[in-house]
């Protein structure tokens, strides 16, 4: 059975590759390319693009796949061992995962996705709920240990330290439950929240590359999977969640806004709340909020 | 107590898997605690905080951790064994042959998969619902909103919609339904048979069609319409769709219609339109007169248990019948008996409900017969309980509540709570009868008598320390089709020492009448 792919990430090599199986997901895949320390994924969904992604929006009867099995990509197609599956790639249109620019004042928007994130943390009964992280006394042992983290990454934005950066993410890293842990998600939505603010300040373009380089080590930290994310984030590339986020911001329209961070909110079991926390706490540091103040005080 | 963990090399699972995984090695003997995290070294030092892991062991961010903990080595030996084969096993959609089905992650990537499709089943998040269900409405498909929490603009405008495009919304909140013979939600399974049953309470629903199903009748269709449709803003909009489309299906010979008491041009609306229907209608408004129900050819009726027989006697051509409020002879007779074994302090009903229908009834029920009933339902604002953690002489709980369903499963999945209370009320020298509904069918937990039976149990050994006995009286709302297996149910509860009745009325009476008997 041959799929037609409906998008590719600017990622995924568009001339031939081998690769094999890493792991098998109810609705992904992820393949392991052979000669590179770098993974792609093979996902089902009706909008959502990945920088490393291929993106299909058709139910997937795979034949038996194992993990270890063989993919070859040949011509623009996708085979794979013992399998009639087989993608093809070519006519799909293609993810670059750049993030659009913050130029005005953002913190209205900030405060309408926050009060959506926590109101859907809450109800979903996420394992971290964004406010606690500014108030963990009473909160579970996850948040409470990444709280200081978080401030950190604050305080270390705001005077543009990309050293106590990396300490505070140090604690983050590969922490929390799931393949891509929370401190992880975190990072990455803050890696966004960062590149959309970048503008053409100079501080802030060496801020995030030094960061970057501090961040890139650390991913060696968690797992594979996970670590792609962040290796794409570091080079400001991102979901089509983030993006459409980002885009809603831009339009100042509450509306879709609000939409926007639902439908990011929804990504994986808690990944998009978790990057969207990340990315406020961005925003928070290099586009002050009032609402933020409180919690610094 | 006892703590091991395993590492498994290079495995993935989702987070969703990794929970459920998580549940489950809980719910295996002996354990307190499980988790499984991938092993990195936050997450490690997270573990050793936490107390789940002794010390920081070697792994890589690559690797998979269990860790478990309790109560001996030889538990958690077995537990991680178990827990090793779950996460080994293939991903649970993949058959034998090893084809593995991709689930459809939207409406329109479900419609692709199964295109004559037309009905759609929305349980997510209310504030994710009504798009889910507009998208679904777009694409002419009906609509059960499992789902609570949407807006009551939300609900008229997406009914509207249906209502304007010849399409049906049931709910939101609508948890049960029974269409074309498929139980959906919290739902029995009813036979076949030539009743038709519109319902704005879940419960409620499911008591009638079980007793017609014991009856020996059957059902068409079992609609339900949520719990806000018979308020004025919403108009009833889905019942009085569900009586159109009910008076026009050739199979449904006589229509139920079952609800708390709509507002008042409400139901005044239901009734022109129930009339219109031509057909045999039997109404139970719970709560109403049925005096000022019945007209033409609508029969108002007290309770769902009447409800159940004026139907089955309409359908089988026979007269409604007239219903009494006296204890029937075969639970009359159990009174004295009952009354004889409690002592002078006995004095009160403590009814604890896993149906918020049931709750209602009970509580009109019992009011007639006894002073005063406590509840944090109550039927005048007088009886509501200050501290509804604590009865207060009678009292019927709704533990199906939002205030007791908070960050827990329903009670009618999770008995943890209502088994607390009946130990509790086991504890009060003035406690003299328990009375508990037991809910079977498709969404319920699958042995409600094994979940209930140890408090029972329990209960009746504190009472006898104390020198007193506990009535318990009970009934079970299920059909001997239900998954759970109703006679065997019956059984466990009745070697119990249950008095089990068959509807929730007679329980009703039968409590009252054995706390006023002494």
């Amino acid at each position: 059975m041959q799929l037609q792919a409906v998008s590719i990430g600017s990622a995924v090599p568009q001339n031939n590759f081998n690769a094999t199986i890493q792991s098998l997901f109810v609705s992904s895949l992820n393949l392991r390319l052979d000669n590179y320390d770098k993974l792609i994924t093979i996902l089902v969904s009706d909008h959502y693009d990945l920088p490393q992604g291929i993106r299909v929006n058709q139910t997937l009867p795979i034949q038996p796949l194992n993990i270890g099995g063989a993919a070859v990509s040949r011509g623009g197609i996708i085979r794979f061992e013992s399998s009639p599956l087989a993608i093809d790639l070519r006519g799909a249109k293609i993810w670059g995962g750049k993030l659009p620019r913050l130029n005005g004042p953002t913190e209205q928007a900030w405060s309408i996705i926050w009060q959506t994130l926590n109101a859907g943390q809450i109800q979903s009964k996420s394992d971290l709920i964004a406010e606690e992280l500014f108030q963990p006394d009473h909160a579970p042992h996850l948040t409470r240990n990444l709280s200081m983290p978080v401030r950190g990454l604050i305080a270390a934005a705001e005077r543009f330290d990309p050293h106590a950066c990396t300490d505070a993410a140090k604690k983050m890293i590969g922490l929390g439950p799931g393949v891509t842990p929370t401190g992880d998600d975190i990072l990455i939505g803050f890696m966004a929240g960062l590149y959309c603010m970048l503008g053409c300040k100079t501080d802030r373009l060496n801020f995030i590359e030094e960061f970057g380089k501090g961040l890139f080590c650390l991913s060696k930290k968690t797992n594979e999977i996970s670590r792609t994310y962040i290796q794409h984030a570091i080079k400001g590339e991102f979901s089509s969640s983030m993006v459409g986020l980002i885009e809603a911001i831009r339009a100042g329209d509450e509306g879709r806004l609000i939409c926007a961070t639902k439908s990011t909110m929804q990504i994986g079991h808690s990944s998009g709340m978790d990057s969207i926390t990340g990315f406020l706490v961005a925003l928070a540091a290099w586009n002050s909020t009032s609402f933020y103040t409180k919690y610094k005080d | 107590m006892a703590t091991a963990q395993r590492i498994i090399k290079n495995l993935y699972r989702d987070s969703v898997s990794l929970m459920q995984f998580s549940e489950k090695v809980r719910e295996l003997d002996g354990i307190r605690q499980a988790s499984a995290v991938m092993a990195t070294e936050n997450n490690i030092s997270l573990l050793v905080e936490a107390g789940l892991l002794l010390q920081s062991v070697p792994a890589s961010p690559n690797d998979l951790m269990i860790v478990v903990d309790g109560k001996d080595g030889a538990s958690v030996d077995a537990a991680l064994e178990q827990a090793e084969a779950m996460l080994k096993a293939k991903p649970t959609n993949m058959g034998d042959s090893g084809v593995q089905n991709m689930p459809p992650r939207s409406i329109e990537m479900g419609l692709e998969t199964m295109p004559a499709a037309n009905f759609v089943l929305i349980s997510t998040p209310g504030e994710y619902a009504a798009a889910e269900a507009r998208k679904a409405l777009h694409l002419g498909l009906h609509v059960m909103m499992f789902s609570d929490n949407v807006s009551i603009e939300e609900e008229i405008s997406l009914k509207q919609y249906a209502k304007n495009n010849n399409l049906l919304v049931m709910g939101p909140d609508c948890g049960t339904a029974i269409i074309n013979g498929v139980p959906l939600g919290f739902a029995n399974v009813v036979r076949r048979g030539d009743i038709g049953v519109i319902a704005a309470s879940g419960t409620g629903l499911q008591q009638v069609t079980c007793l017609i199903d014991r009856l020996g009748g059957g059902i068409t269709q079992a609609i339900g319409t949520g719990g806000h449709d018979l308020k004025s803003e919403v108009g009833g909009i889905t019942m009085l769709q569900g009586i159109e489309a009910l008076a026009a299906d050739p199979k449904t010979k006589v229509i139920l219609l079952v609800s708390k008491p709509p507002s008042p041009d409400v139901m005044k609306k239901v009734l022109e339109k129930a009339e219109e229907s031509g057909k045999p209608v039997v109404a139970i408004f719970i709560g109403a007169e049925p005096a000022n129900v019945t007209q033409a050819n609508i029969i108002g009726v007290k309770t769902l248990e009447d409800a159940a027989v004026a139907a089955m006697n309409l359908s089988q051509g026979k007269q409604v019948g007239v219903f009494s409020n006296a204890l029937p002879a075969e639970y009359a007779s159990l009174v004295e008996p009952s009354t004889k074994k409690l002592i002078q302090t006995q004095k009160y009903v403590r009814a604890l409900f896993s149906g918020g229908t049931f709750c209602y009834e009970n509580l009109l029920l019992m009011s007639e017969l006894l002073a005063c009933v406590y509840s944090n339902i109550p039927l005048k604002k007088e009886y509501k309980l200050k501290d509804v953690w604590k009865s207060t002489e009678h009292t019927a709980i709704d533990l199906g509540d939002d205030l007791f369903t908070q960050g827990r499963p329903h009670p009618m999945i999770d008995f943890r709570l209502r088994n607390d209370r009946i130990i509790q009320e086991a504890k009060d020298p003035s406690t003299a009868v328990i009375l508990l509904d037991v809910v079977l069918g498709h969404g319920s937990n699958m042995n409600p008598a094994g979940e209930l039976i140890p408090a029972i149990l329990q209960a009746q050994k504190i009472a006898a320390e104390a020198n007193r006995q506990i009535i318990f009286v009970g009934f079970v709302c299920g059909t001997s089709t239900d998954p759970q297996n109703l006679t065997r149910q019956e059984e466990l509860l009745r070697d119990a020492g249950v008095i089990l009745t068959k509807s929730n009325a007679q329980a009703a009476r039968l409590a009252a009448a054995i706390v006023s008997g002494r």
